[in-house]
C-alpha cells in the first residue's frame, strides 16, 4: 500500500487545475471522448479494466467451481489441465477464488470511490464555494485527517468498525474522501473566479443552481481524474487490510487474503502467490494507465509531464 | 521566521483535532480490554478491579485529560499487556523501522532520479519510452506483493538473502543488517522510485522549456553543460522536496514490510497491539507517527523555501 506520497502527486496533477477553464459544452465532452480514444496507452488500460470488471460481473458464468468450497484430498494442486490455476491450501479452485476475488477489488474500488468522490467532492464544494469560517473549520477538520499516514488511519478505522470487508470500504472511504475534498475545494476556488461565474451572479442565479449547472459541471473532468487513481489505491489498500488480517475475512476470496494464505506455503507453491499477485498487479496497472490517459486528454497542460 | 513561527502555531488545533480522533477511535468499539486481556476465567470482581487499577473506569473526558496531560510530559502511558513503558517500547523500535524507511527512500530517490533524467534528455525515443513503462509498471506493484515475490526469487530459489530476519540494527552487526535490509528496501523502494522517476522527468522537460536554458544553448553553450550547469540543478528541487513528505510516508508503509519480514519495528508492535487490544500502544504510535507525518511535510516546505529562494510563504 502506497501511502500519501503517490497519491498527493498524482492528485496534484489533477488538483492544480489552476487554468480557467471553459463553460463545458457537448461539444468539448465530444473531443475529449474522441482523444481518449486515440491515446494508446489510456485505451489500453481501458480495455484491460473492462476485462477485469466483466471478470468480476459474469464469474459465476465463467467458472463452474465455487471460490470457498473445499477439497481437502488435494491442497496446493499445481496449475495443470484440470485446474488451470491449481488449488490453494484447502483445495479451492483458484480460477474461482481469482473471478470472484475481482468482485471483491472491483466493488471495494467502486464503493470506496464514491463514497470518497462523493462525500468529499461535497465537503469540497461547500468549503471552496462559500470560503470564509466554514471553509476554514472543514479544512482543518480534513487537515486532522490527512496528518495521517493513509494505511494508519485505514488500518485504525477498519479495526473500529469491526475488520470486515464492509470495514474496510467505510475506512478507506473516510480515507480518501479529504483528499477528494482537497482537490474539488481548489478547483471550485478558481472556477468561482471565472466571467462565466460572476455573469450568472450578476442576472440573480441561486447559489444551488450556479453549484449545480455551472461549478459541478468544470469539476468532471479533475474527479475523473483522481478518482481513477484512488480506485487502484483502495484496491491495492484493501488487498493491504485483508492481508494484514483486518480486513476481509476467510473464507472470502479477497486477493489480500490469498496473498497472505500464499505467503506461508511459499516454499512449497511458488506459483500460489503469482495467482493472486498477477490479478493485483494487473488489475492496479490497467487503473494506472486508464487514469493517464484520462489526465492527458482532460488536463492537456499537463501531458508529458 | 514569523513564517515558521506560524506554521508551528497552526498545527497545534490539527495536533488536538488528531489526538482527539485517536482516543476516540480506540474508544468506540465497544471490546473490553480488560476482559481480553484476562480471558474468559476472570471473575467479573477481578474485572472490576483491574478496570480501576487501570483507571479504565473513569469517564471519558478525565480519561483523555489524564493522556494529553501525560503527553504533555512526554509520557505516553504503559503497555495494557506488558506494563512498558509506551515511549520506550516505540523508542526501542523506532531504529528498525527508519532504517527501513530511509534506505528505501535513498534507492527510491537514486534510482528514480537517474532514469527520469535519463528519461527527459532521451524523449520520445524507446530508451523513454522503456524507462516510463518501467515506471508505471513500479507504481503498480504494491510493496507485499513486492516483497513476497522478492523473497520467492532471492529467498527460496536462489537462497541469497535471508526471507526472515530479525535485525536490520546498522549500529550492531552493520554486515549483516545491510544484508536483511535488502529485500525490505526494494520491497518499499521501487514504487517510489517509479514515482520520483516520473516526477524528475516532468521536472527536468519543464526547466528545459525555460528561456534561461534557451539563452544558454543561444550564447553556445554545451549540451553537457547547459545540462549539468544549468538544468539539473533546478530540476532536482521538487524531487528532493517530494523525498521529504515520501520518507514519512514510508515511515509508516514500513508496516506491513516489517510483518512480511519479521522485522521487530513500530509497524510490527503496533498490529500486535491491534490484535491485543493493546489500546495504549495503538494510541501512541498512532499520534506518534502522525506527528511525525506532520512535522515531515513542515519540514518539506521549509527546505523548499531554503533550496529555492524565489519561493517566499507569507
Amino acid at each position: 500500500m502506497k501511502t500519501g506520497g503517490p497519491l498527493t502527486i498524482a492528485v496534484g496533477a489533477a488538483g492544480s487545475a489552476k487554468r480557467r477553464r471553459a463553460p463545458v459544452s457537448e461539444g468539448t465532452w465530444r473531443l475529449q471522448l474522441r482523444r481518449f480514444l486515440r491515446h494508446r496507452v489510456g485505451m489500453a488500460g481501458a480495455v484491460l479494466f473492462f476485462l477485469f470488471a466483466a471478470a468480476a460481473l459474469f464469474a459465476p458464468l465463467l467458472t463452474d467451481h465455487s471460490p470457498i468450497e473445499m477439497n481437502l484430498a488435494e491442497p496446493l494442486t499445481p496449475p495443470g489441465t484440470r485446474f488451470p490455476l491449481g488449488l490453494d491450501s484447502l483445495g479451492r479452485d483458484m480460477v474461482a477464488r481469482t473471478l470472484y476475488g475481482a468482485r471483491i477489488s472491483i466493488g471495494v474500488g467502486t464503493v470506496v470511490t464514491l463514497i470518497a468522490v462523493v462525500g468529499g467532492g461535497a465537503i469540497g464544494l461547500v468549503a471552496g464555494y462559500y470560503k470564509g469560517i466554514l471553509d476554514r473549520s472543514l479544512m482543518r477538520v480534513m487537515d486532522a485527517f490527512l496528518s495521517f499516514p493513509d494505511i494508519l488511519l485505514a488500518m485504525a478505522l477498519s479495526v473500529v468498525l469491526g475488520m470486515n470487508l464492509r470495514s474496510a470500504v467505510i475506512a478507506l472511504g473516510i480515507v480518501y474522501a479529504p483528499r477528494c475534498a482537497r482537490v474539488v475545494r481548489s478547483s471550485v476556488l478558481s472556477i468561482a473566479e471565472t466571467e462565466f461565474i460572476l455573469a450568472a451572479r450578476a442576472i440573480g442565479a441561486r447559489d444551488a443552481v450556479i453549484l449545480v449547472r455551472h461549478v459541478a459541471p468544470n469539476l468532471v473532468g479533475p474527479i475523473l481524474v483522481l478518482g481513477s487513481y484512488l480506485f487502484g489505491h483502495a484496491i491495492i489498500s484493501e488487498a493491504a487490510l485483508s492481508f494484514l488480517g483486518i480486513g476481509t475475512q476467510p473464507p472470502n476470496p479477497s486477493w489480500g487474503l490469498m496473498l497472505n494464505d500464499a505467503r506461508r506455503f511459499i516454499m512449497d507453491a511458488f506459483w500460489y502467490p503469482l495467482v493472486p499477485g498477477a490479478a493485483i498487479l494487473l488489475a492496479v496497472l490497467s487503473i494506472n494507465l486508464l487514469g493517464d490517459g484520462l489526465r492527458d486528454v482532460l488536463d492537456p497542460s499537463l501531458r508529458d509531464r | 521566521m514569523a513564517y515558521l513561527a506560524r506554521r508551528i502555531l497552526e498545527l497545534i488545533p490539527t495536533l488536538l483535532l488528531v489526538s482527539l480522533l485517536v482516543f476516540g477511535l480506540m474508544r468506540v468499539r465497544g471490546d473490553d480490554p480488560v476482559v481480553i486481556m484476562l480471558g474468559p476465567d476472570a471473575t467479573p470482581e477481578l474485572v472490576v478491579e483491574v478496570r480501576r487499577e487501570l483507571g479504565l473506569d473513569l469517564p471519558l473526558p478525565v480519561q483523555y485529560a489524564r493522556w494529553m496531560g501525560g503527553i504533555l510530559r512526554g509520557d505516553l502511558g504503559r503497555s495494557l499487556r506488558t506494563r512498558e513503558r509506551i515511549i520506550d517500547m516505540i523508542g526501542d523500535r523506532a531504529p528498525t523501522t527508519i532504517y527501513i524507511a530511509f534506505t528505501a527512500i535513498a534507492f527510491a530517490t537514486l534510482v528514480g532520479l537517474i532514469t527520469g533524467f535519463y528519461s527527459a534528455a532521451r524523449r520520445g525515443r524507446p530508451a523513454d519510452q522503456g524507462i516510463m513503462v518501467g515506471a508505471i509498471l513500479g507504481l503498480s506493484v504494491p510493496s507485499y506483493l513486492l516483497a513476497l515475490l522478492l523473497i520467492l526469487a532471492f529467498g527460496v530459489s536462489w537462497q541469497l538473502f535471508p526471507i526472515a530476519a530479525f535485525s536490520v540494527d546498522l549500529r550492531r552487526e552493520p554486515l549483516v543488517a545491510m544484508r536483511n535490509l535488502v529485500m525490505p528496501m526494494l520491497s518499499l523502494g521501487v514504487g517510489y522510485a517509479g514515482l520520483t522517476a516520473r516526477l524528475a522527468r516532468s521536472s527536468l522537460l519543464e526547466v528545459l522549456s525555460a528561456d534561461y536554458i534557451r539563452t544558454a544553448r543561444g550564447k553556445g553553450l554545451s549540451n553537457r553543460r547547459v545540462m549539468f550547469k544549468h538544468a539539473l540543478r533546478n530540476a532536482i528541487i521538487p524531487v528532493i522536496t517530494i523525498a521529504t513528505v515520501n520518507f514519512v510516508h514510508l515511515l509508516a508503509g514500513a508496516i506491513i514490510i516489517e510483518e512480511i519480514f519479521g522485522l521487530p519495528g513500530i509497524g510490527a508492535l503496533l498490529i500486535r497491539s491491534i490484535f491485543m487490544r493493546d489500546f495504549p500502544v495503538v494510541q501512541g504510535v498512532t499520534l506518534i507517527l502522525s506527528m511525525v507525518c506532520m512535522l515531515g511535510s513542515l519540514a518539506s516546505d521549509l527546505i523548499y523555501t531554503i533550496v529555492d529562494p524565489r519561493i517566499r510563504y507569507q
